[in-house]
């Protein structure tokens, strides 16, 4: 009811020419109102917290990623052999049965796969995946002349990049060998 | 009933500071474990047959040594368990016996090798052939679960 006529009264000195009225200057009427104001300006400074919550959330997001990036590698089992390391002694005697090797050469820039083998020679590691698959002895192929568990040396030479020893190991693993060993560089 | 009215209009309010809480404890738990990861996970060009035949990691316990090398390609350190060796027969025999001694204490722990894909063979055969052996004398009969880390088919790297 105060402030109904507080505003009245100010509508009629606006009228009469007068500047502009502060409706919310205390009076006696509205005592309570601007006890209420300076209640609520002693209750303390507010934080905004929204831009803190959203630059932690997106440096959570950032996190996960990453981590989850980090993660994402496969990888080509094998055992190292456990006559002495990586390395089968082509000369052992002990061996049940001896190796399949299978070189890996250097000449000019590219690596040439040698089987020392009476069998023809692959031109790349996906013809060497086709060739020891046909040569790999199964119920389905009862012709072929290695099981899958032969013993195979894989013998890179000492500058044939990683890479490459690498692509030869996963050829014959993808032909279903799993006997398979790096030998030391010749 | 006057009394209720008087207090004004219920505020509601959202209590902040735990979900705050929540998020830094979690901002330091993924910090943390992405540290892990990066000390294990040396950034590499790794090796990438195609189609390959690698599969993803199984959850086995694992160690990995990572070739680290210069511009050249040349390694010029072997890093494992954030530690780093020198590539000569010393460092090597320093590796091996350190991944020996981790292979005595959990005998089903898997070896990851990451070496960029244009390391030359020669850098890699030692550390095979050293380890193999390290892991055998430690623990007899046993031959170390070598796994090869490659890029999936599916990434750029």
């Amino acid at each position: 009811m105060a402030e109904s006529v507080s505003i009245a009264a100010s509508l009629d000195l606006l009228a009469r020419g007068a500047g502009p009225v502060d409706l919310f200057q205390p009076t006696s009427d509205d005592a309570p109102v601007a006890k209420r104001a300076a209640r609520r300006a002693r209750r303390g400074i507010a934080l905004n917290l929204t831009p803190m919550i959203d630059v932690t959330f997106l440096l959570l997001v950032f996190f996960v990623c990453t981590t989850k990036t980090l993660d994402r590698e496969e990888l080509l089992r094998t055992n190292l052999s456990q006559r002495g390391g990586a390395v089968v002694n082509p000369t052992a005697l002990a061996l049940d049965e001896p190796p399949l090797r299978i070189e890996l050469l250097r000449k000019d820039n590219h690596t040439v796969i040698k089987v020392l083998a009476p069998m023809s020679q692959p031109d790349s590691f996906e013809q060497l995946t086709v060739l020891f698959n046909a040569k790999r002895y199964s119920n389905e192929n009862p012709s072929g002349l290695f099981p899958s568990d032969h013993p195979i040396e894989l013998a890179p030479g000492k500058d044939v990049p990683w890479n490459d020893a690498v692509a030869a190991f996963n050829g014959l693993v993808r032909a279903g060998y799993h006997q398979i060993h790096f030998a030391g560089p010749q | 009933m006057k009394s209720v009215f008087a207090r004004g209009p219920a505020r509601l309010e959202a209590a902040i500071t735990p979900l705050i809480d929540m998020s830094m404890l979690l901002i330091v738990f993924f910090a943390l474990v992405s540290q892990i990861g990066i000390s294990d996970f040396v950034k590499m060009n790794l090796p990438a047959p195609a189609p390959s035949a690698a599969a993803p990691p199984r959850n086995e316990p694992r160690l990995v040594m990572n070739a680290i090398t210069n511009d050249k390609g040349i390694v010029t350190a072997w890093r494992f368990s954030s530690m780093d060796f020198n590539p000569d027969s010393a460092g090597i025999a320093s590796l091996s016996a350190a991944v020996a001694a981790a292979i005595r204490e959990t005998p089903t722990i898997e070896v990851h090798l990451r070496a960029d894909a244009n390391v030359p063979f020669a850098d890699i055969s030692p550390v095979l052939e050293q380890v193999g052996k390290a892991a055998t004398d430690a623990v007899p009969g046993y031959s170390v679960k070598l796994r090869l880390a490659v890029q999936p088919e599916h990434t750029d790297g």
